[in-house]
């Protein structure tokens, strides 16, 4: 049956002279949006994917109509969200050592809140040893469920490094499941190995 | 293919958004929405598409009913559930959204038969052939002293001054701001939107219609919907609406009100039928 439904984009273009209409796109998107953030900033995904559509919404006349899906475009904006929370994090923490007191927030940073979410996962922990730049587009892919060409348009990298970090990432997790024992995985090194 | 299958499996054993926290996100959204809009509606039109004076108009030129006010009859026995303001649903593509309520203050509600009898029309004693057994016994005058509508006593409407003056329409007092928001607690809404009739009609984002007709309310074209809401507006899956179209040249005045089910409508439907003879317009 044909989805006769209008697209983000016609939302969106709507939504600049009929602004509420803008939540339709809210409704569709804020899910996935969550689930991205719940890997990267954890127990602040709540706050962080209310943000996201705070700040799409007053940049919603920049948006490009020719995208049908505001998929690629809001987890753009939750991807650099999520690198601000953390840098923020980061000065936080870099100012409590200068004063000498033990870092507070550490356990809310990173992409590491896969660890949370899974924590007697092998497959969680194969994830987390990826380097960052294979992860990312990896778990976009299978975890957000984005295409290779939105996760192109998301982490703004050509399609082909796409295809190449991903596929370099697959196969890192397979020589790493593989080589996982069966039982919680203590024994390979797992999530502590560099 | 087996790593990936196996992230997704992760991925779908996460725990969702908390409800609560992401209820209060749609909100937030909304009120940011619909405060843009307030202030784009607020805004002077470059070029005034009408002279700006109309409550002196209607004063000094006298106000067009859209059709001849009924008698006085019987107090209005609606006693119906409270239901959502911000029905109007969207119009054409360039109007002005209808969840928001008229920014400008609209004049206070007046008493029963405050009206002043000289600028009503002289046909004004002739019943309509079709006239309801309700009574609208106090009026007011909204959409910047354009309009105004009689509605049954007991009703509340905000004071004059407030935002939804003479916009929306409670059968119980109700906080005008939660109404703006969303809140279900505005019974009705009265609103003067741009664009033809017909613009209307086929552009329900979000609705099924399952009735129209033409009923012979006013002496324009008066088109009367039902409508159910699929969940991909404004509105939850299933909540039904009545709207009244009525064209001015132009603008379109449109009535409406919504509830959970049909028969709340229905007992509904002939207040309604009378606020809409009841209207009077300044169309200069």
């Amino acid at each position: 049956m044909a989805d006769d439904r209008p697209t983000d984009a016609e939302l969106i273009v709507a939504s600049t002279t009929d602004p509420p209409r803008f939540a339709v796109v809210f409704d569709r998107h804020y899910d996935a949006i969550h689930r991205f953030l719940s890997t990267r900033v954890g127990r602040r995904a709540d706050d962080v994917a209310a943000e996201v559509f705070k700040v799409a919404f007053e940049q919603r006349d920049r948006y490009d109509p020719s995208f049908p899906s505001a998929r690629p475009w809001l987890f753009g904006i939750a991807s650099r969200l999520a690198k601000q929370q953390h840098r923020e994090e980061a000065r936080t923490d870099e100012l409590v050592a200068r004063i000498g007191s033990e870092p507070t927030h550490r356990e809310d940073l990173g992409p590491d809140r896969l660890a949370e979410l899974a924590p007697s996962s092998p497959v969680a922990r194969a994830v987390l040893e990826l380097p960052p730049r294979d992860r990312d587009p990896l778990l976009l892919h299978a975890w957000d469920d984005l295409s290779y060409e939105e996760v192109a348009h998301v982490l703004d990298v050509p399609l082909g490094t796409v295809r190449s970090r991903i596929h370099r990432a697959r196969q890192q997790l397979r020589s790493r499941l593989t080589s996982e024992p069966d039982t919680d995985g203590s024994a390979s090194g797992g999530a502590t190995h560099g | 293919m087996d790593e990936l299958r196996q992230v997704r499996e992760l991925a779908q054993d996460a725990p969702g958004p908390d409800p609560e926290r992401k209820a209060r996100a749609r909100h937030e959204l909304l009120q940011l929405a619909q405060h843009e809009q307030a202030e784009s509606t607020a805004r002077p039109e470059p070029e005034p598409a009408r002279p700006a004076r109309w409550v002196d108009r209607i004063a000094t030129a006298g106000r067009r009913w859209l059709r001849p006010a009924p008698a006085a009859g019987l107090a209005a026995a609606a006693a119906v559930g409270l239901v959502g303001a911000g029905v109007l649903l969207s119009g054409p593509a360039d109007g002005p959204s209808p969840e928001l309520a008229d920014p400008d203050p609209a004049p206070e509600a007046t008493d029963p038969g405050a009206t002043d009898p000289g600028i009503e029309d002289p046909e004004a004693d002739t019943p309509a052939p079709d006239e309801p057994d309700v009574e609208l016994a106090a009026s007011c005058e909204g959409a910047d002293g354009r309009l105004s509508v009689d509605y049954p006593d007991g009703w509340f409407t905000p004071e004059e001054g407030e935002p939804g003056a003479c916009r929306f329409f409670g059968e119980d007092e109700f906080d005008v701001d939660a109404a703006v928001g969303g809140a279900p607690l505005a019974t009705l809404e009265i609103a003067i939107e741009p664009g033809e009739l017909d613009g209307f009609l086929g552009d329900e984002r979000g609705f099924d219609e399952q009735e129209r007709d033409e009923p012979d309310l006013t002496d324009h074209r008066t088109v009367r919907q039902r409508l159910e809401s699929t969940g991909e507006a404004m509105l939850p899956d299933g909540v039904l609406v009545e709207r009244y179209l009525v064209d001015l040249d132009g603008d379109t005045l449109i009535v409406s009100t919504q509830a959970d089910d049909s028969a709340t409508l229905d007992d509904r439907r002939e207040v309604l039928d009378a606020m809409v003879r009841s209207i009077g317009i300044d169309d200069g």
